[in-house]
This record gives C-alpha cells, sequence and structure tokens, in this order.
C-alpha cells in the first residue's frame, strides 16, 4: 500500500494559529465589512443631501451671515440686548414676567407701575432697540454666540413687548403701533440662520405675545403710517415654506449630533479611537441613516399643500429606559416617535404663527380701507386686493382663503384654527388673554383678530 | 491439508488488492491538514479588515468633515464688539456690561448648549 512517508510540512503548533486566527479574524471581517456597508450608505445619504444644495451642518451652530457694516442692525441688537437688566426681576417664579401671566386682573395696575418701573431702569436698552429696528439685519456680529441669539434677543423682545402694553393702556396708539413694529422686526436676528425647531418655537412666542392684542392696537386708532409699518413688519416674517426649512434644518441637526456631542460616551470614544467606538460605530450609522431617511420623508411631507403638510402619523410614544432613551441606541420605533412628534409641534407653531400673522394683515387691511372708505367695510377680502393686501392670504389649516366677518359692532378676520373647524369667529382669542400680555394656555376655537367697528378714540 | 488447498481457502477470504479507498483514507487527510490555505486565509482576512478599516475610516472622516458644526463661541465677545460696535455713547455702556456679564458667566460656569426645544420664554 502507498503511504505517504513524507512528514508534515509544517509544525503542527503554527496550524492551529493559522486555524485560530481565520477563526477569530473572521467575525472581525465581517463587522468591519458591515461597518463599510453602512459608511458607504450614509456618504450615499449625505452626497444626495448635498447634491440637493441642502445642509448636513445645523445652521443652529453658524448662526447664518456675518456682517461688520456700520449700518448692520446686529452691532444694536447686540448691545441692546447687552443692557436689559437680566435676572430675577423678569424671569423666575416671582420675576414680572410670571406674574404679568398669572395674575389677576384686579392686580393689573399695581403690575403696570411694576412694568412702567422695569421699562425705566430699561430705557437704554429700549433705546437701542428702536435703533436696530430701524436699520436692516445684515447679519450677526463676529463672535456673537448662541446664547445672545435665543436668550438675549429675547429679553428685548420682552422690552418691546411690554412697552406696546404699557403704551396701549395709556391711550397712546401710535408709540404702541411703533413697539409691536419693534417687537416683530426682533424676528429677523431671530431666524437669521433661516427657521429651526428653536427659533420657530421661540418666534412664536414672539408672534403670539404681540399679534393677539392687534384688535386692540386697531381700536386704538393708530395712524395709517403706523399701520402699514405694523403690515410691513408682519410680512417680513411671513414664510410659507418654514416647515419644509426647519426640518431640513433638523435633519442637519441630527447628522451634526453625531459627530459632535460630547454629552454621549460614543462621541468622546471616537477621539480615543476605543474598542467600544469601533464596535458600535455601524449600528450607530445605521440608526443615523434611519434617521436621515425618515427626516427625508417628513421634509417631502413638509413640501405638500396646506394643510396636508401638517399632517404627520406620529406612532405612540413607545416605553423607554435610561439605556434605551440614549442615542443611539434609541429604537427604531423611539426614533420614528421622536422625530415625527417634533415635526408636528414644529408644523404646528409654524401654522399657528403664520395664522396670527396673516389675519392681522388681513384685519389692518380691512381698518385701513374702513377709514379711507369712510367707514364702509369691505364686502370681503378680495376687495383689499391690491391697494391694502398683496393677495387675499391663505389659511394654512384649510388651504383656503382666511374667513372675514362683519356684524353690527364688530369684524372679524380669523382662521379655523387647528381644530379645521369653524366656529364663525365668535372667539378668536382666549378670555384670559384680552390684555395682550398671557399666554394662551388652552387654544380658542378659531384663531385671528376681532376688531370692534366703532373704535373709541383716545 | 496440502499448500495448495490451503492457499485456495486463503484466496477466498482474503482480498486480492487493498479495497479502493484505502489510498484516499491514508493520503487525502495529509493533503487536508496541510496549513498554508489557514494561514492563506487568516491573511486575506486580515488583509481584508485593514483594507475595509482604511477605507471606512476615511468616508468616516470626509463624512464628518461635512458635517460637523464650526466651533460655537460662547464668551468674550468684547475685544470684537468694541472694534465692531464704535464709540457710541449708549454702545460703549452695553460693550461695559456685555464684558461684566460675560467675566460672571465664566466664572460661575462654562456655557453650555441648550437641548433642542428648550425655550427661554
Amino acid at each position: 500500500v502507498a503511504v505517504s512517508d513524507r512528514p508534515p510540512r509544517v509544525r503542527p503548533g503554527f496550524r492551529r494559529l493559522a486555524i485560530g486566527a481565520f477563526i477569530v479574524l473572521t467575525p472581525i471581517a465581517l463587522h468591519t465589512a458591515w461597518d463599510h456597508y453602512e459608511a458607504r450608505r450614509l456618504a450615499q445619504l449625505v452626497t444626495d443631501i448635498r447634491s440637493r444644495n441642502e445642509p448636513v451642518v445645523s445652521p443652529l451652530a453658524g448662526i447664518g451671515p456675518r456682517s461688520q457694516s456700520s449700518q448692520n442692525a446686529a452691532r444694536y441688537y447686540e448691545a441692546a440686548a447687552a443692557l436689559v437688566e437680566p435676572g430675577a426681576a423678569l424671569y423666575g417664579p416671582t420675576g414680572l414676567l410670571h406674574r404679568m401671566e398669572t395674575a389677576p386682573v384686579a392686580d393689573r395696575s399695581r403690575l403696570l407701575e411694576e412694568l412702567r418701573a422695569w421699562l425705566e431702569r430699561n430705557r437704554e436698552a429700549e433705546t437701542l432697540l428702536t435703533r436696530a429696528t430701524e436699520l436692516p439685519f445684515e447679519g450677526y456680529l463676529p463672535g456673537t454666540d448662541y446664547s445672545f441669539r435665543f436668550d438675549r434677543l429675547y429679553r428685548l423682545v420682552n422690552v418691546a413687548n411690554f412697552r406696546a402694553f404699557e403704551r396701549l393702556e395709556a391711550g397712546d396708539a401710535e408709540a404702541a403701533a411703533d413697539a409691536v413694529v419693534r417687537q416683530l422686526r426682533i424676528g429677523r436676528p431671530l431666524t437669521a440662520g433661516g427657521p429651526t425647531n428653536l427659533s420657530i418655537l421661540n418666534f412664536s412666542g414672539v408672534l403670539s405675545r404681540s399679534l393677539p392684542a392687534m384688535g386692540g392696537l386697531i381700536e386704538s386708532g393708530p395712524s395709517d403710517v403706523a399701520l402699514q409699518r405694523v403690515q410691513t413688519a408682519i410680512r417680513e416674517l411671513d414664510n410659507d415654506a418654514a416647515i419644509e426649512q426647519s426640518t431640513i434644518a433638523e435633519r442637519a441637526f441630527w447628522l451634526g449630533r453625531h459627530w459632535d456631542d460630547r454629552r454621549h460616551w460614543y462621541a468622546r470614544q471616537r477621539d480615543g479611537s476605543g474598542l467600544e467606538w469601533y464596535l458600535v460605530r455601524p449600528y450607530m450609522t445605521r440608526r443615523l441613516i434611519a434617521t436621515g431617511q425618515i427626516m427625508s420623508e417628513l421634509i417631502a411631507n413638509a413640501r405638500r399643500p396646506w394643510p396636508e403638510r401638517l399632517e404627520v402619523d406620529v406612532p405612540p410614544q413607545p416605553s423607554t429606559n435610561r439605556v434605551t432613551s440614549a442615542f443611539p441606541f434609541l429604537s427604531r420605533v423611539q426614533v420614528e416617535y421622536t422625530l415625527r412628534h417634533s415635526y408636528r409641534s414644529r408644523a404646528s407653531a409654524v401654522a399657528n404663527s403664520l395664522v396670527l400673522g396673516r389675519t392681522a394683515d388681513a384685519a389692518i387691511a380691512v381698518a385701513r380701507y374702513q377709514r379711507a372708505a369712510g367707514g364702509a367695510l369691505p364686502r370681503s377680502l378680495g376687495d383689499l386686493v391690491p391697494a391694502y393686501l398683496t393677495a387675499v392670504p391663505i389659511d394654512p389649516f384649510t388651504g383656503r382663503e382666511v374667513r372675514y366677518s362683519r356684524s353690527a359692532d364688530r369684524y372679524v378676520v380669523y382662521s379655523f384654527g387647528p381644530d379645521k373647524k369653524d366656529d364663525g369667529g365668535v372667539q378668536v382669542t382666549d378670555p384670559a388673554w384680552a390684555s395682550g400680555m398671557r399666554r394662551s394656555r388652552n387654544p380658542p376655537p378659531d384663531l385671528g383678530v376681532s376688531v370692534r367697528i366703532q373704535p373709541k378714540r383716545r | 491439508m496440502f499448500d495448495r488447498e490451503l492457499n485456495e481457502l486463503l484466496r477466498r477470504y482474503r482480498p486480492a488488492a487493498p479495497p479502493p479507498d484505502l489510498r484516499d483514507r491514508i493520503t487525502v487527510p495529509i493533503a487536508v491538514r496541510r496549513t498554508w490555505p489557514w494561514a492563506v486565509a487568516a491573511a486575506a482576512l486580515l488583509l481584508a479588515a485593514c483594507a475595509l478599516q482604511v477605507a471606512t475610516d476615511r468616508i468616516y472622516r470626509t463624512v464628518e468633515r461635512a458635517a460637523t458644526p464650526p466651533p460655537v463661541t460662547t464668551a468674550d465677545q468684547s475685544p470684537e464688539l468694541r472694534e465692531a460696535l464704535g464709540d457710541d455713547e449708549l454702545l460703549l455702556i452695553a460693550i461695559e456690561r456685555l464684558a461684566r456679564v460675560e467675566r460672571e458667566q465664566r466664572e460661575a460656569s462654562e456655557v453650555s448648549m441648550p437641548a433642542t426645544g428648550e425655550s427661554w420664554q
């Protein structure tokens, strides 16, 4: 029998080592291949986004254009915001802001005195704010930051808002209208980097403070020029594409956060090329891609006509624990819930802001028509185009023109509101909102502006 | 019993030749036990893993460069502002106030970015 009598070519130990290496390297190679596959998908996602000229870096970080021009409003906004008295006098549970929103009407006069004292202490800031209002906003000063944009600017909103309220109480319609313009124009720096989740929520707050009082402002009888200025300031802020733009910004925020958020261990691991980072990276990337895909669906949704763009399916809130609620360990369902819920809130805030602005614009147009026509009201909003309105505004909640109704003692320009039902414009503001200072806790049945036909001239 | 008869009897029970698969049973395992295919496979896996890792890192670096936000300035704006704002009296007051606020902020704590959705209202 022919049997090979040659000795083995290598030692058995080396053979065992080779087999062991093969066994160990196989899962590593498979994991690396998975990592590579997900990286290529992520790169494709980023390429697709950039090919559409959409951002992959959140505008929250790069706060829009910058300019050092001496005629740039930013320098005055910056300085005015720095001069506003910070701290407990305004904010906090005993602060003026909180008490104005919650105190009973009986305390109105006492609060008004406090308000006047506060405004007096902030007169310098108000002077600079007035200068800023008159100048074009060309961009932020170099070095100005995130906290300036959303914290200090909001103090300025309070200055203008308090002044508008105080002047209305004093019967000075012209100055009240000017204060409303100052307040509205702070929207320019607030939204300079494009609409984002945060700027929309903050700016929605600005509008919800200034515009519900528009009926009172119109009734107080400011001049036609003053009303025109308010109209111009409102139209400057009307952005029909705000939901789409903010959703694009939100997607960029999530993409940027993946790389930049140092609050999470994986972001710190990334710098040290740690083993954990290597192990979880493909999973995280997969989750990030899913996030990008969901956001792209939502962006497509935001491009639909009104009111379809407001409609989004939000899955029931999934239960979470400390581990699973930490990005990137969110399950697909949790990611879906978070992003879709955020979209719905944002869309709702945009729609509310647009409604407040558009109904206020139309109500002012009616007032100006009435004044020019010797007291006669227009039969429809179409009569106001083009002299007082560029077009009849569209109600985001219905996709149709905003409603206009008149009775013996008042006229109302209104939207059906979030419930999309025509309640006749009988109640367009929360009763607790009568002063224009309080924020509504419960939305009224319809949204808009109600104006008494025989305003009492002061 | 004669030798011839004995041989005849043995021939009935003794195989005339080794079974056909005997050679395979003896020689093939020696071929299978060769080390080099394992070593080559392990080396190929190692090379593939390294190459993929390098390529993957390159992709991630490219994506990261595209998607990383620029650093956010959070404090000490006063020198630039002083230059940018000019010599308006009110603006100078504002600069002083701003510088003081920023100094206090730096001393108190590091300014941190709020999470999405937080509001300062």
